[in-house]
């Protein structure tokens, strides 16, 4: 990906598109990742917004965003993206829009419904090659309703519906490999905590026409339980642990764009979790052995088959 | 008896418990996600099973599979989210599967102002789902009510073998009170119909033998071979009769087998209302205010009643037939624009009472002298 613009921080926008002054929670990850994608996108973007923490940035007359957004129902932000993409393309064929005013359609989806309710749309949007952009900030869980379980909460999270010792007993969802096996042009994992790296990504996925895809890791002080001040540190950590594989799919390849140290060399996993109140129950009152041996285990088997 | 502070979402939860729900399928909404959360605690500790859907349709179609595998089961929503469950519940009308299904009312159209009460699914807790629909819809005015009210949600949905709503608001919901609760293993509960003849002599769920009848239903797994469907049904009553004619009488009897009892399900609550002239009508939370403007309008000398719905559906307009008998004007105060005054005004038609409302769609409750006011300015 070196043909992008974007080598280093310094390369990245210095002025920001998006306002400050949201009523998003301090510390949210996704409005991190919001901000930054629109950086690189510009400002001829139109948001399409699933049901989600994101859906504040738009509490009518209040908008950070200097353009337009739409609101459709939970699971048909893609299908709302499709009428907008089909009616910009007539209104350019019949030249009642100059191309330079063409929007970019972005889809804001949260793990709930990208990973849940959204997941059919999304995959009907790739089947039809919608050109959009869809961005999932996934803070693995329902967070706008206070965290209950998703289908991207990830092993052993506690959340406000899985209460019980072990807390999420089952597995996060792998949405990327569902999206790449629709063979879309681009489909991406980023993280605030990176911005050159998703900088790079997004400059990467304009190159492509039809659905490009974005996975974030939308770190959430609130429902994950750290001190916001440590939002770019959870990301970072989430990377040079493992857990969250930065990688891209084009060209029916996947690369990953940074690898974190070898086994042995790179943190363990449970620096992350234990940094983290939702997986207090892992490390007290006694350290769960068992539990995060199989969550480390499961890190190391996904890069050993990365290698 | 017991007594504690409860959230209203949390006596909702202990009243379905009571009354033998034990399975809950939740996916969350403001300002109904409390009852999820709840239920996720609880169901755990009393032998049931919470489970995390997918989407609202998929929590109602999950507690309609627990309730034909004979478990008693609930979801709860609100807004959007009832929205997305009308195919369901009206496939769970069609094929007479009890479901309970709470719905924690808030402000729309669309998402609206999710943490903004609101009391505007009258119209739709009954006309939601596509065709003739039958409804038992119940509307809590305090938490300790909304305990019982669940109670009869489930009890009633088991006996007309059809989905029942408890219609309560994010005020009701959200707030917390003292509650009284009682022995569960004392609460009253009712079952479903169930077959007792040799499962050889069992056909199917539909065996009706009247318009009004509720046929027994066999639980999955019993040896009662149990097909529900939503369409097609052919009522097995002895007589022969056409396709056409079966289709008549199973869609009839959808909705007699809840009509016929309309007068025993018509449940409300009447203060002062045999000699007012003035008859405030109001569910939910908003029968407070109304109750408040009644005391009010009394020590001005002016004779004010009031008649609270508990029951939403079937609808009790004989009740406020009643209640009206001295009347000269009516007030509907409701959280909508008008949705209760217009069934209001259906059942007074013809009487020549003036209807008037006090509409709040701002999430803000009504306040009694609002509703004084609209009656003095009636009375002028």
């Amino acid at each position: 990906m070196s043909e992008t613009r974007f080598k280093a921080l310094k390369d990245l926008p210095a002025q920001h598109l998006l306002l400050p002054g949201t009523p998003m929670c301090p510390g949210c990850g996704g409005l991190e990742v919001v901000k930054q994608v629109y950086d690189v996108l510009g400002e001829n973007t139109v948001f399409v917004n699933a049901a989600g923490c994101l859906t504040l940035l738009a509490t009518y007359p209040f908008t950070p965003f200097r353009g337009s957004w739409i609101y459709t129902a939970m699971a048909s932000a893609p299908a709302g993206a499709q009428g907008i993409r089909d009616a910009l393309d007539i209104l350019i064929a019949k030249g009642r829009l100059p191309p330079a005013q063409n929007l970019d359609v972005v889809v804001l989806s949260g793990d709930g419904a990208a990973y849940g309710m959204g997941l059919g749309p999304t995959s009907a949007a790739i089947d039809r090659g919608l050109d959009f952009y869809y961005l999932c900030y996934d803070n693995e869980g329902y967070g706008n309703t206070g965290q209950q379980t998703s289908a991207a909460t990830p092993a052993g999270a506690r959340t406000a519906t899985d209460h019980g010792p072990v807390g999420f007993a089952g597995e996060k969802k792998d949405l990327f490999s569902i999206w790449v096996a629709h063979h879309p042009p681009y489909v991406a994992t980023i993280t605030s905590a990176d911005p050159v790296d998703l900088a790079r990504k997004v400059e990467t996925a304009r190159g492509h026409a039809g659905p490009k895809l974005f996975i974030a890791l939308a770190q959430c002080p609130t429902g994950w339980h750290y001190d916001p001040k440590d939002t770019v540190q959870m990301g970072r950590l989430a990377v040079a642990t493992g857990i969250w594989p930065l990688k891209a799919y084009a060209g029916g390849r996947v690369t990953h764009t940074r690898r974190p140290k070898p086994k042995g060399e790179r943190p363990p996993v449970e620096e992350y979790l234990r940094a983290q109140g939702r997986f207090d129950h892992l490390f007290s009152p006694t350290r769960n052995e068992e539990a995060l041996a199989r969550i480390q285990a499961r890190v190391d088997a996904y890069w050993d088959a990365a290698e | 008896m017991t007594r504690r502070l409860l959230m209203g979402s949390e006596a909702i939860c202990e009243g379905a418990i009571a009354a033998g729900v034990r399975f809950y399928a939740g996916y969350p909404i403001t300002p109904a996600t409390e009852v999820a959360e709840f239920m996720s605690a609880r169901m755990p500790q009393v032998g049931g099973s919470y489970v995390q859907m997918e989407d609202e349709m998929g929590s109602f179609a999950a507690a309609m599979g627990a309730s034909c595998a004979g478990v008693k089961a609930m979801t709860a929503s609100s807004g959007p989210g009832l929205a997305l469950m009308q195919e369901e519940i009206g496939h769970a009308i069609a094929g007479e599967i009890p479901v309970v299904l709470v719905n924690v009312g808030r402000h729309g159209p669309g998402i609206g102002n999710a943490t903004g009460s609101a009391q505007m699914e009258v119209m739709q807790a009954k006309y939601g789902p596509n065709g003739d629909c039958p409804m038992i819809a119940l509307s809590p005015s305090t938490i300790e009510e909304a305990f019982w009210l669940t109670v009869k949600c489930v009890n009633l949905a088991e006996r007309y073998r059809t989905p029942t709503i408890l219609l309560t608001e994010g005020l009701l919901a959200l707030q917390r009170s003292v509650v009284d609760l009682p022995d569960y293993g004392k609460v009253e509960t009712w079952e479903r119909p169930r077959p007792e003849g040799a499962p050889s002599e069992y056909a199917n769920p539909y065996m009706a033998t009247s318009l009004t009848a509720v046929p027994p239903m066999g639980d999955f797994g019993t040896g009662y071979r149990s097909i529900f469907r939503t369409g097609g049904i052919q009522p097995q009553h002895g007589a022969k009769m056409t396709r056409f004619e079966a289709q008549h009488f199973s869609t009839t009897r959808l909705n007699q087998k809840v009509e016929a009892h309309r007068d025993e399900l018509a449940l409300t609550e009447a203060l002062q209302t045999e000699d007012a002239d003035v008859l405030y009508v109001a569910f939910g939370t908003q029968f407070h205010p109304a109750r408040a403007a009644m005391q009010m309008a009394r020590a001005k000398g002016i004779k004010a009643g009031v008649l609270r719905l508990i029951t939403i559906w079937p609808f009790p307009d004989k009740a406020i037939r009643q209640a009206a008998q001295h009347a000269k004007l009516a007030v509907v105060p409701e959280m909508n624009l008008g949705q209760l005054r217009g069934l209001v005004t259906q059942a007074l038609a013809g009487s020549g009472i003036r209807i008037d409302g006090v509409n709040h769609v701002n999430s803000l409750t009504i306040t009694p002298q609002e509703i004084l006011a609209k009656t003095e300015d009636m009375l002028r």
